[in-house]
């Protein structure tokens, strides 16, 4: 009997990773591509995640690598998966204690791998985040910024003014 | 095996991120990650896991950041947000709201923050203790073409109405002109006296019925509140037919009356294709004068309240009836698998039940409600269901509680029931009230709250005209038709700079001279205090001050013998007497605002002469002494010259009497006896 299968995934910046198929495939896109194409030595493109961010999503995979894949359709507003909302495990809680960009990339690479609950930990944490904070500090926190004229800002403010005092 | 590089590539690729969301970025920041990055659905995702009081802190943070504040108005967002106030029970959600598919993602937004300001506003009123009054003030309509008679709000913002000569008007409440309507009809015949309004698609389905026994439906075309679409409203009746009145109860195809025009006081359920219909029997125990309050079709079971029963009869049997059915010819009757009693004889003789006070019949989490006005006060009976109701299993609902509902000062108008409790407008001291009390069992009565209050400028010559209050629960409008024909609207959801004010002060409303007008007399023609004749004392039948025999050009309907609500309807169903009976004198003030005038008609039942007098939902009937002609009354209103009747003229009334008094004197009677 041979080693587990392996495939090699490439980083936009061109760094190849050699990961067992198993863990690969924790990402419906990378599960689905080796299921159109077939095994091959060639190694598989993420022209949207670099290095560093792969890396870090493979240990996130590594890590998870047997859990039971999460059904498709879990509906959010059910109360079950409301409850789960705001827990993560401890495990999820430190791999994902990273700085803010490393953050998003992380979300933003789970969005486009495909491997929702990498995605979930990190809409959790960026919500947890949001918990509680005043609208300036949401502001300050993600760096938003104000790409209105002074007179349509004045409009918004009148339209949100009831919400200001809460 | 082909190398897999190349399909690999053909794999869609978003964009370099710095190009598409560059707008969000600080300048002079190098550009980096941020929340403004990521893609709609992941802003989504991170949004349903927030609270509604942070969703609206992320709302405001990024209301000046384009690309941001888009995302927040995304329809998933909203459906999914709405949904999970719908699960979670945290918000009074609009009757009309569903399906969510179907409203667009503005509607939904407004909706929820209107709903939990709603909630906010309802909740500082029980955390302060003590009643905190606001004066909420949205606009006034000020002259629909004539005084309203009858309203009904639909998707909070459309408002239907009919006014004296039976024309319907529907007004777009969004629209603040409030210059015109936007649709009129003007074909029906009678007063409304029912509406359904059933939420199957986007354009909402209107069916009404009214007193000359014709029901049709109507596709109006209507968006929701908040709803910016255009459209133009219609009322054009898309089906219609004759023979039955009071709309009780829509399921499907199938719409159920507490009245045809061939047996009155019956229940019935027609199909409103095939015009097939059952009639709903009742008990052995139903007499010739009991009610039908309100139905309710479910399966398995149907409801129908009448004034001493709650019924129940099997869906099943309804629709084996119905599939029999031939649609010209008559109706199969049903009979009740079970009759449920109410406890309270004093109650259910109450005359105020034999008029036309509302009663609303629900059936929540295993009981049934049933609510109705007595004595001015709402009162609840209870019926508890088994566990799994069945056909199979009757005889099994068992009254289990008959409560009042909390108090309130003042005269109830409108009343709306909710699993959380109910809200209703009450008037009083030239307030109109909105108030609403948590809970429905007695130890979680906790007394009406005022949400919000009005002050009613010149009440004592403009009053809310009964039956002309429309109040949308989960929204907060609250819709006044006045006397004057003036139409207040009101908006219970408080805005940020809306506390304590005072209402402006609206000029007197000054009618214009109208070439419709003369043909039904009102109010419109009275000074403030009148004591003189009729001002339109030239019209031909004039006899006294205020007073006409003209019965028939005022309201052709009312001495029909067969017209439900009709003097002779009334007479023969309501006071028991074999007809026929003719009014023969009627004021013309009959649609007067103040309270001192009330309708009032004489009417002559086999030479025996009445005084009926309607208040604000019930009637007072009198008997004049026994011999008083026709003539006798002119000559004594003349020399009185007094516009009304005073209430306690004895001398010449025989009895003033409520109306089971007034069936024990009958059956004692002459007549009584005579008609056994």
């Amino acid at each position: 009997m041979s080693a587990a299968p392996q495939v090699t995934l490439e980083s936009s910046d061109g760094e190849k990773f050699k990961v067992d198929k198993e863990v690969a495939e924790r990402s419906v896109l990378i599960k689905n591509m080796i299921e159109d194409v077939g095994e091959s030595d060639n190694p598989i493109p993420l022209p949207n995640v670099n290095a560093s961010v792969l890396k870090k999503v493979l240990e996130y995979c590594e890590h998870h690598r047997g859990d039971p894949l999460p059904a498709a359709d879990a509906d959010p507003s059910n109360d079950d998966n409301r409850k789960r909302a705001t827990e993560i495990s401890d495990w999820d809680q430190k791999f994902i204690q990273v700085d803010q960009e490393m953050l998003f990339e992380i979300i933003l690479a789970a969005n486009y791998m495909d491997i929702k609950p990498l995605l979930d930990v990190g809409c959790k944490t960026v919500a947890n985040m949001i918990k509680g904070k005043t609208p300036e500090e949401i502001r300050k926190l993600f760096n938003i910024v104000n790409d209105f004229t002074p007179e349509e800002e004045a409009q918004i403010k009148k339209e949100n003014e009831w919400a200001e005092d809460r | 095996m082909p190398s897999s590089i190349q399909t690999v590539k053909l794999i869609t690729l978003r964009a370099p991120t710095q190009e598409i969301f560059r707008c969000g970025l600080a300048p002079g920041i190098p550009p980096s990650l941020s929340l403004v990055n990521l893609p709609p659905e992941v802003i989504s995702q991170i949004l349903i896991a927030l609270e509604l009081r942070d969703i609206l802190s992320v709302r405001q943070a990024s209301a000046t950041c384009r690309h941001l504040s888009a995302q927040m108005k995304s329809q998933k967002l909203w459906n999914r947000i709405a949904q999970q106030f719908l699960n979670n029970e945290e918000l009074i959600w609009p009757s009309w709201g569903l399906p969510l598919h179907a409203i667009p993602a503005e509607t939904i937004e407004d909706l929820v923050f209107r709903t939990k300001r709603l909630a906010d506003a309802q909740r500082n009123v029980d955390d302060s203790g003590e009643e905190e009054i606001r004066t909420s003030f949205q606009g006034l309509i000020l002259r629909p073409r004539d005084s309203p008679m009858w309203m009904h709000l639909i998707r909070g913002r459309w408002l239907l109405l009919q006014l004296q000569d039976f024309t319907l008007e529907l007004w777009d409440l969004d629209d603040k002109d409030y210059a015109r309507p936007a649709a009129t009809c003007s074909w029906l015949k009678g007063f409304v006296d029912g509406i359904v309004v059933t939420e199957s698609s986007a354009n909402p389905e209107v069916t009404i019925s009214a007193t000359s026994f014709e029901t049709c439906k109507f596709q109006p075309d209507l968006p929701f509140k908040g709803d910016i679409r255009a459209s133009r409203p219609t009322l054009t009746a898309v089906n219609a037919f004759k023979g039955y009145s009071l709309l009780k109860a829509k399921a499907g195809r199938l719409l159920a009356f507490a009245a045809s025009s061939g047996n009155n006081l019956r229940a019935c359920i027609v199909d409103e294709v095939t015009r097939g219909g059952v009639e709903l029997s009742g008990g052995p125990s139903v007499i010739k004068t009991e009610r039908t309050l309100d139905i309710l079709i479910q399966d398995p079971i149907i409801f129908v309240a009448r004034q001493r029963h709650l019924e129940l009869y099997a869906t099943s049997e309804m629709e084996q009836a119905l599939s029999h059915d031939n649609p010209a010819g008559d109706h199969r009757s049903i009979r009740p698998f079970q009759s449920v009693s109410y406890p309270d004889i004093s109650l259910i003789n109450h005359p105020q039940l034999h008029a036309n006070v509302p009663s609303y019949l629900q059936a929540r989490r295993g009981s049934i409600l049933l609510t109705h006005f007595i004595d001015n006060t709402w009162h609840a009976f209870l019926v508890q269901s088994p566990p799994q109701p069945t056909h199979d299993a009757p005889r099994n609902y068992k009254l289990v509680n008959a409560l009042p509902l909390a108090e309130s000062e003042g005269e109830m108008y409108g009343i709306s029931v909710g699993e959380a409790g109910y809200r209703c407008a009450t008037v009083a001291s030239n307030r109109l009230f909105i108030n609403y009390a948590k809970g429905w069992e007695e130890d979680v009565l906790e007394g009406c709250h005022t949400l919000i209050c009005w002050k009613i400028p010149d009440s004592d010559i403009d009053v809310p005209r009964p039956g002309c209050i429309a109040f949308d629960e989960a929204v907060g409008i609250c819709v006044v038709g006045m006397g004057s024909g003036r139409i207040w609207i009101g908006d219970a959801v408080p805005s940020g700079e809306m506390k304590k004010t005072i209402i402006p002060s609206i000029p007197n409303h000054v009618p214009h001279p109208d070439p419709r007008w003369p043909k039904l007399p009102s109010f419109y023609f009275w000074d403030k205090i009148y004591n003189g004749p009729h001002p339109d004392s030239s019209i031909r039948d004039e006899v006294v001050p205020g007073w006409s025999t003209a019965i028939d050009y005022y309201v052709p309907w009312r001495n029909e013998l067969e017209t439900y609500g009709g003097v002779n309807w009334f007479v023969e169903n309501v006071m028991g007497i074999p007809g026929p009976a003719r009014t023969v004198l009627f004021s013309t003030k009959l649609f007067s605002p103040t309270y001192n005038d009330r309708p009032a008609e004489f009417v002559d039942v086999h030479g025996q002469m009445f005084l009926l007098t309607n208040y604000p939902g019930y009637f007072n009937v009198r008997r004049l002494v026994d011999g008083t002609t026709l003539d006798d009354i002119i000559d004594r209103l003349k020399n009185r010259r007094l516009g009304h009747i005073s209430v306690k003229d004895e001398e010449w009334m025989a009895n003033c009497m409520p109306l089971d008094q007034h069936l024990n004197w009958y059956a004692s009677s002459d007549w009584g006896k005579l008609n056994k």
